[in-house]
């Protein structure tokens, strides 16, 4: 009976799949402290070192470098290449593609509301942000989508599950990715709000096309929109922490 | 280590080869995966105290750059005529500190603490340094009733800011009768 004959390697089959997801649960959990450990960096830069106002100003950098040195240890370990996380020429394209119709719709959402409060402001500074930003979108893209998106996508998306199950988790795992990204913009609401519909975009694009220059483009040019458009009682000086915090009672 | 099944000898094709591969590899894989989350797990760890030693350190230094805890001083007389004291930064004798009056916690006045005080030198407080204060309250016409007295030290702090170091755990307290 050839149904019979299989059976053993059947079970040895799903012996093997069970004994890789318990240790694939071990290093779940390890990819959850991982997450929590960068975020905690970030809050802890936000909400406790850069207000003490130290005097030094560069030690402000110390919980981001501890942050930095995980990261690219995590990579090492895991044998993670360049390419991989992003930093590539690879999906440049197609990833400026995905990101041109949300990025047009909150443009014009942004230049609208400047148009109505009367606070567009497209001075020599925008074009100075503009040169800048996208470098600093670029390393925030580079935490968001290589290190948190990467991770998240390990910890909710199984490679043995059925496609269905996998596209449903691959959506969990952007929405946590910006409602994180949401997280550390509290407590300035507007921030908030915008951080979380552009982190899942983001993440939803970087799934797409994993492609960090592109992204960094798309961050920087967006915030320097934001600065130009968005009236000061709504961007609140685009303060955060425990800065923002202060900056209410002004 | 064999981790997948107890298997004993196995003689017959393919399905068997099989078997084994998924053995082997599956045994290699939790091995590499376990040593991988072991290893990632002391980085988080390391990196957790780190942050936690460093942000203890980062506390103690605000903490001495804006509260200098060496800060030594008294408010030693308060009627309603004067308020005397002295206030004195041991790590920088030299330099006299300002300090300012505050009634009810309301600026009132602001001065030097320079006056020479022989009873300070006498009781081996100081050599020479003078660092005593005196505010004149008959000038200000407070009303009658209770009034809280403190005197803070104008310490600077980081970045060009200053802040107010009370001389005084609790404010004193003058009586003002018609």
């Amino acid at each position: 009976m050839p149904a019979l004959k299989s059976e053993p390697a059947a079970q040895d089959s799903i012996a093997a799949k069970e004994v890789i997801t318990v240790a694939r649960l071990s290093l779940r959990a390890v990819t959850v402290l991982e997450i929590v450990s960068v975020i905690i960096s970030v809050l802890v830069t936000v909400w406790a070192i850069v207000p003490m106002r130290l005097n030094h100003r560069w030690l402000e950098l110390v919980p981001g470098i501890l942050a930095l040195t995980l990261m690219l240890n995590s990579h090492r370990l895991r044998g993670e290449t360049l390419r991989e996380l992003g930093f590539t020429t690879q999906y440049f394209g197609r990833a400026l593609l995905l990101l041109f119709l949300p990025m047009l719709i909150g443009g014009a959402t942004l230049i609208g509301i400047g148009y109505w409060a009367g606070s567009l402001n497209f001075n020599s500074r925008f074009w100075a942000s503009v040169a800048f930003l996208p470098w600093w979108g670029l390393l925030q893209q580079y935490v968001l989508q290589a290190f948190i998106y990467r991770r998240l996508r390990f910890i909710f998306v199984s490679e043995q599950a059925e496609a269905a199950e996998r596209a449903q988790r691959t959506r969990i795992a952007i929405l946590t990715a910006g409602a994180l990204f949401a997280l550390v913009h509290a407590p300035n609401l507007t921030l908030v709000a915008v951080t979380l519909v552009a982190g899942v975009v983001w993440s939803w694009v970087y799934e797409r096309a994993p492609n960090l220059f592109a992204l960094g483009l798309s961050h920087g040019v967006m915030s320097a929109l934001t600065i130009a458009s968005l009236p000061s009682w709504l961007l609140q000086s685009m303060s955060i922490g425990y800065n923002h915090l202060f900056y209410q009672h002004f | 280590m064999r981790l997948i099944s107890g298997g004993g000898p196995r003689t017959a094709g393919g399905r068997v080869m099989t078997a084994d591969l998924i053995e082997i590899t599956s045994a290699q894989h939790q091995d590499h995966e376990s040593r991988l989350a072991n290893r990632l797990l002391k980085a988080v760890i390391l990196k957790l105290l780190a942050e936690l030693l460093f942000l203890c350190a980062a506390t103690s230094i605000a903490a001495f750059a804006y509260f200098n805890p060496a800060l030594r001083g008294e408010v030693e007389l308060v009627d309603v005529t004067r308020v005397e004291g002295w206030a004195c930064d041991p790590f920088s004798v030299a330099r006299p500190l300002e300090v300012q009056l505050f009634i009810d916690n309301r600026f009132v006045a602001a001065t030097v603490a320079d006056r020479v005080r022989e009873d300070l030198i006498t009781a081996r407080l100081t050599r020479r340094v003078p660092f005593g204060f005196s505010f004149a309250l008959n000038r200000l016409a407070l009303d009658p009733g209770r009034h809280w007295v403190q005197v803070y030290v104008v310490y600077p702090a980081p970045r060009g800011s200053k802040t107010l170091v009370p001389i005084n755990r609790q404010p004193c307290i003058v009586e003002i009768r018609n």
